[in-house]
């Protein structure tokens, strides 16, 4: 068979649906019915239970489903092989990462990246952190990037960087112009510093979220949590509209200091770290695309 | 990746010509030289060195044709599975009694692997109340157990029936008969006895709630007695073990006999006149096929207890 035929077979059932595989396979639904046709006529078993919507897979369906999977995973490392064989120069790269790291690391990665790596095409899924060893087994992406405490035992996991999580003060607030800024350091302030300081968390059930919780307890104090934002961005922005201070990953913090940003603060007496680290699925192929992004990550951060 | 035409890039490597692989391929050697050049715009490398006089595979083109050989192989495996009904990557769930499994499954289980070597099996352990739970939850495929109620909801396929025996130390003192009986499940013969006699012994019992016990029970309230009962454990090798170890009598079903792994030195006896045959059955969900994978084991374990002794 071509390998074209196991991606229709991979689409249908993803999708549960001919139409919506026949969209994302750019082909008509007509003819990848007829195509899936052909496949059962070739094996006289019906893959697919067509009774219902969404349809469903026959128990055929499914171990033929999964052994596709393979098959196309198989092709797509020896494609990704191939060309670090032969040195071309090219390809793709497919990352997965929460939408923040996109947002703030990258800019400053990609540049180093491209420079390097002429010709790759880069796509990103940016995703909540727990989706991102999923993509990463179900091989949609060849890398992701999360930090080191969520994995599943299908995933090699190489060490990335660590981040800080400093306490963003609003620009308006008054100890930013009390604290010293000293040349290559972070100044140490403690929480209770902020006083009233209105305060905003991401929502419950993110790992920042119990870092913080963590944090209040181990310092006794809480702050005024005013704002429970669902995304870190939304938090950031909140942090530079002048509203409220917040935990904000080192990650986001802007290169330079510019005016009108938001003061970045260690926080006094206490290590809030994590580190992050790099997924691919265990026995797959990790392009010289995808070494070179880590190495750089690793190198910049 | 196009598997039906990995043979036209072995034949230019094999020949390495294009113009002698064509002819041997019996296909024009323009359309053999395209074939191979969207093949290689495909993947952005070349799979061939091409020089004026030989053309020979790159290493790109090497591990094209390894790739290719090995996705044929992952393709053949995957229409046998298809094929078979998915009994060779399938998963056979099967709860039963902790002490059952050696000898009532070991020898199909044996069979099962080498006919479906990439098929699961996984074992439950548990006493028959919790099993018939995780039946009716879905938890496992079927159950094998001792017939123990006529719910409409389970399916039961019948095994084999055995026998309670007494176990008793090589010394225990006995009225005993010399009529000596042959067991139905390993042909062997034990001398029986009349349970009455052990009206006054002290007995050793498994744990209450379990289908033993109350099969024990059952068959002394038959001889007219209730059994002083001196010691209780959860483990049937245990029990057995103190019986053979003096502490008292106790009751074991004679398949546990049939295979005890351990060399004991306990003597067994058949109770007279006790027609309390336990019936060991396949147990299912009514309504609930069974998957591929299980059902061909089924199938296999009532062969095995169809055609003669298993152990």
């Amino acid at each position: 068979m071509n390998t074209k035929q196991y991606q229709y077979v991979v689409a249908v059932s993803e999708t549960r649906s001919f139409v919506k595989a026949a969209r994302q396979l750019n082909v008509a639904p007509s003819y990848l019915s007829k195509q899936i046709q052909l496949i059962e006529n070739e094996l006289g078993r019906s893959l697919f239970d067509r009774s219902h919507v969404p349809l469903s897979l026959s128990p055929e369906g499914e171990i033929f489903a999964a052994g596709a999977w393979e098959i196309l995973n198989a092709e797509r490392r020896m494609a990704l092989e191939m060309r670090d064989i032969e040195n071309v120069p090219g390809g793709t790269l497919r990352i997965a990462l929460s939408a923040y790291r996109s947002a703030y690391m990258l800019p400053k990665i990609l540049p180093i990246f491209y420079r390097k790596c002429k010709g790759v095409r880069v796509e990103l899924t940016e995703v909540p952190v727990e989706q991102v060893n999923n993509l990463v087994v179900s091989g949609k992406v060849d890398i992701g990037i999360a930090p080191d405490s969520y994995h599943t035992p299908d995933i090699t996991r190489i060490a990335g960087p660590e981040e800080e999580i400093l306490l963003a003060v609003p620009v308006s607030h008054p100890i930013n112009a009390r604290i010293q800024a000293q040349p290559n350091e972070l100044p140490a302030i403690s929480l209770t510093a902020l006083g009233d300081t209105p305060f905003s968390l991401l929502e419950n059930g993110t790992s920042l979220y119990a870092m913080a919780m963590n944090l209040f307890g181990l310092t006794g104090y809480t702050p005024r949590t005013t704002i429970e934002a669902r995304s870190l961005e939304s938090v950031y922005s909140l942090v530079i509209a002048d509203l409220c201070a917040a935990l904000i990953p080192s990650t986001m913090m802007p290169g330079t200091n510019k005016p009108g940003l938001p003061h970045f603060y260690r926080i006094e007496d206490v290590s809030l770290k994590r580190s992050l680290c790099f997924l691919y699925r265990k026995n797959s192929y990790l392009s010289k695309a995808a070494r070179a992004l880590i190495e750089i990550v690793n190198d910049n951060y | 990746m196009d598997l039906k035409h990995l043979g036209y890039i072995t034949e230019i490597a094999n020949t390495g010509s294009f113009s002698e692989a064509a002819k041997n391929l019996y296909i024009s050697q323009p359309s053999l030289s395209q074939y191979v050049q969207r093949l290689e715009s495909k993947y952005g490398v070349s799979l061939f060195n091409r020089t004026r006089s030989h053309i020979t595979l790159t290493d790109a083109g090497r591990l094209y044709i390894r790739t290719g050989a090995a996705l044929l192989d992952m393709e053949q495996k995957i229409t046998d599975s298809v094929l078979s009904g998915g009994v060779n990557d399938g998963k056979v769930v099967i709860g039963i009694s902790p002490y059952r499994d050696c000898y009532i499954l070991a020898k199909a289980l044996k069979l099962f692997d080498s006919l479906y070597p990439r098929a699961r099996i996984r074992l439950f352990e548990h006493r028959n109340s919790i099993l018939e739970d995780m039946l009716t939850k879905g938890d496992i495929d079927m159950m094998i157990g001792p017939h123990t109620n006529d719910s409409p909801a389970f399916i039961r396929t019948k095994l084999f029936s055995e026998r309670m025996l007494i176990a008793v130390a090589p010394n225990y003192w006995f009225f005993h008969e010399n009529d000596v009986r042959t067991c139905s499940i390993d042909g062997k013969r034990y001398p029986s006895i009349n349970l009455e006699d052990l009206s006054s012994a002290r007995f050793i019992m498994l744990s209450a709630g379990t289908v033993l016990r109350s099969k024990a029970e059952d068959l002394c309230r038959r001889a007219g007695f209730t059994p002083r009962v001196i010691l209780e454990s959860k483990d049937i090798g245990a029990v057995h073990a103190m019986a053979a170890a003096g502490i008292g009598v106790t009751f074991v079903p004679e398949s546990f006999v049939a295979c005890h792994p351990l060399k004991s030195d306990a003597e067994y006896y058949l109770p007279m006149d006790c027609d309390l045959d336990m019936e060991m059955s396949i147990i299912r969900c009514a309504g609930r096929p069974l998957p591929p994978a299980a059902a061909e084991f089924a199938r296999i374990l009532l062969s095995q207890w169809e055609t003669g002794a298993p152990l």
